[in-house]
């Protein structure tokens, strides 16, 4: 339903995108991921047909969004990142100039207008101002316009930022809830956000896109090693060394958080490689207590935070050689 | 039809904004104005010099109607779900100039007032002239439109799109004040060609010359298309 085609996009400075291909099925949840200024807006700004990309390919639903724009931008809905609104239409005028500006048909309009204050739980401020609205009511209106014309695809850029926690948690869950019959693409820098809501992420780092993976596989399959946290009782001298000798263990890191007489480290592993129960012998030698022997996955920052520095150690190394 | 969808927005913004208003009103005064120092001072029934004097508000009164048109839109970033909508620029585009265009027209309708008052009083303007008249401040309101609307193309500054229509406004007048200094011919030709109420005398002389016509269509056109390219490549930037 989403194409990229070796999109490139530079705006004379170092930003803008240098060759980002991807492509999202029907039905698919998608977290376009990275820091700011990596080039999100902009891949996003051209799938949308608000900006046509220096070379490579968009395509909406089939549609060529330089060559077919008008085509291509009636199967989208887009909310962008500064949700932009007009502050002296009401929601409901509002919501009725999106259905007009996207062919929906005048019969239909209504009807299409109520579904979308519902979805978006708007009920309460329909007749409001669009000026007058607080943050988390804006950001349900401009959903509320994307999803209007009920399109098959949407796009949301950074849907939650500004929103305080609970309306966060209720923007998730509408997105999960939209998400049973379209396809969505949703940017964000903020991890926990992509991992609540989609089933796949693409990385984007400095204009390219760095990973492509589904997130259990980015976290499972990541770095080639896995952790093992432990906190130790009456842990002996020896106990670090001990661990380092284990078949598979990669190195062992003492973490802060100690309490009462409990020490505690981080053992890295090789991929593949259970530990835990070698680890618990070493402790028991010393005549320590393991207190906890914990396998942890990676959580997504440091995923991410891993494939950015691996981009930058090899641009760096690429840009010696050179 | 996309231009009537974008017109009606911006009718409402027109009619719900304090300066759009303001104009309406300055129209009304100015009109009322110049009416009576000019008919009634001179008892002669031709609205004629109304015109002529509405000119000067209209420098001040089109970019301030067509400063928002656009560069609001960019302000607020309306335009990146306004331009990713089905819509074409040039709907865009078109629709906001009907929409300066509707309210512009309800602005000119205390001269019918006036018009009307006339004849109350026994006066009896022939209505060739009133007529043709109207239509030429209607073609010349189009113009006007279209620049304010070419301005409000090119920034986001809303300052700046009513300084830039009003300086270019200003330019198509400038053949009309006595120069002091010498001009080079192609200069006094083109200013003599670009000015604007030149081209409405005819008009409120009864006569619409073709030549007016193509000057007033013409020169609309190209400014609306103009504006419609900006809204485009700024996009792109």
């Amino acid at each position: 339903m989403i194409e990229a085609i070796h999109l490139k996009k530079s705006y004379g400075n170092a930003r803008g995108i240098r060759d980002i291909t991807f492509s999202i099925a029907r039905g698919e949840v998608v977290g376009l991921l990275g820091p700011n200024g990596a080039g999100k807006s902009t891949t996003i700004r051209i799938l949308t047909g608000y900006m046509p990309a220096d070379s490579g390919t968009a395509k909406i639903a089939g549609f060529d969004t330089l060559t077919h724009s008008i085509q291509a931008r009636r199967h989208v809905g887009y909310l962008p990142e500064s949700v932009p609104l007009y502050p002296e239409l009401r929601v409901e005028e509002y919501l009725r100039y999106r259905a007009d500006l996207k062919d929906v048909p005048r019969r239909e309009r209504s009807s299409r207008v109520d579904q979308a204050i519902e979805r978006c739980q708007l009920t309460p401020v329909r007749k409001r101002l669009a000026g007058h609205l607080s943050k988390g009511y804006r950001q349900r209106l401009g959903l509320a316009g994307a999803l209007v014309a009920n399109p098959p695809v949407l796009i949301l850029d950074e849907p939650t930022v500004g929103l305080d926690p609970t309306q966060v948690f209720e923007m998730r869950s509408l997105v999960r809830e939209l998400s049973v019959d379209r396809t969505i693409l949703v940017s964000s820098h903020i991890l926990p956000e992509i991992e609540a809501v989609c089933s796949r992420v693409l990385v984007v780092n400095d204009g390219r896109l760095v990973a492509d993976d589904s997130i259990h596989r980015l976290l499972s399959g990541f770095g080639d090693r896995s952790r093992v946290r432990i906190a130790v009782r009456r842990a002996d001298a020896e106990l670090e060394p001990r661990l380092r000798g284990i078949d598979g263990v990669e190195e062992v890191v003492q973490e802060a958080g100690a309490e009462g007489g409990d020490r505690r480290w981080r053992v890295e592993v090789r991929a593949g490689v259970d530990a835990r129960e070698a680890i618990h012998a070493a402790i028991l030698t010393g005549g320590g207590v393991p207190v906890e022997i914990v396998s942890v996955r990676a959580s997504l920052e440091e995923v991410f935070g891993s494939l950015v520095r691996h981009e930058a150690v090899s641009s760096a190394s690429g840009a010696g050689a050179a | 039809m996309k231009v009537w969808v974008v017109l009606r927005r911006e009718l409402i913004g027109h009619f719900l904004s304090p300066i759009a208003w303001v104009v309406a009103v300055m129209f009304a005064i100015a009109s009322a104005f110049f009416f009576e120092i000019h008919t009634l001072g001179r008892t002669v029934a031709s609205l004629g010099s109304v015109y002529e004097s509405t000119w000067w508000v209209f420098i001040v009164a089109f970019p301030a109607l067509t400063m928002g048109t656009l560069a609001a839109e960019f302000r607020n970033g309306t335009i990146e779900t306004l331009a990713t909508d089905p819509v074409r620029d040039g709907d865009i585009v078109l629709g906001k100039f009907f929409g300066v265009m509707a309210f512009f027209v309800v602005s000119l309708l205390p001269l019918l007032f006036f018009w009307g008052l006339l004849r109350w009083a026994g006066g009896n303007p022939d209505p060739g002239p009133l007529l043709s008249g109207l239509f030429g401040m209607l073609l010349a309101g189009g113009l006007c439109a279209a620049i304010g609307i070419f301005s409000s193309s090119i920034t986001s500054n809303q300052t700046i799109a009513f300084g830039v229509a009003f300086l270019m406004l200003l330019v198509l007048r400038l053949s009309d004040i006595p120069q002091p200094i010498e001009l080079p011919t192609w200069l006094r030709v083109t200013l003599d060609y670009i000015d604007l109420p030149a081209h409405l005398r005819g008009f409120y002389r009864g006569r619409i010359a073709l030549d007016d016509l193509i000057y007033f269509l013409s020169s609309t056109a190209l400014f609306l298309f103009l504006s419609t390219r900006f809204l485009e490549s700024r996009r792109w930037a």
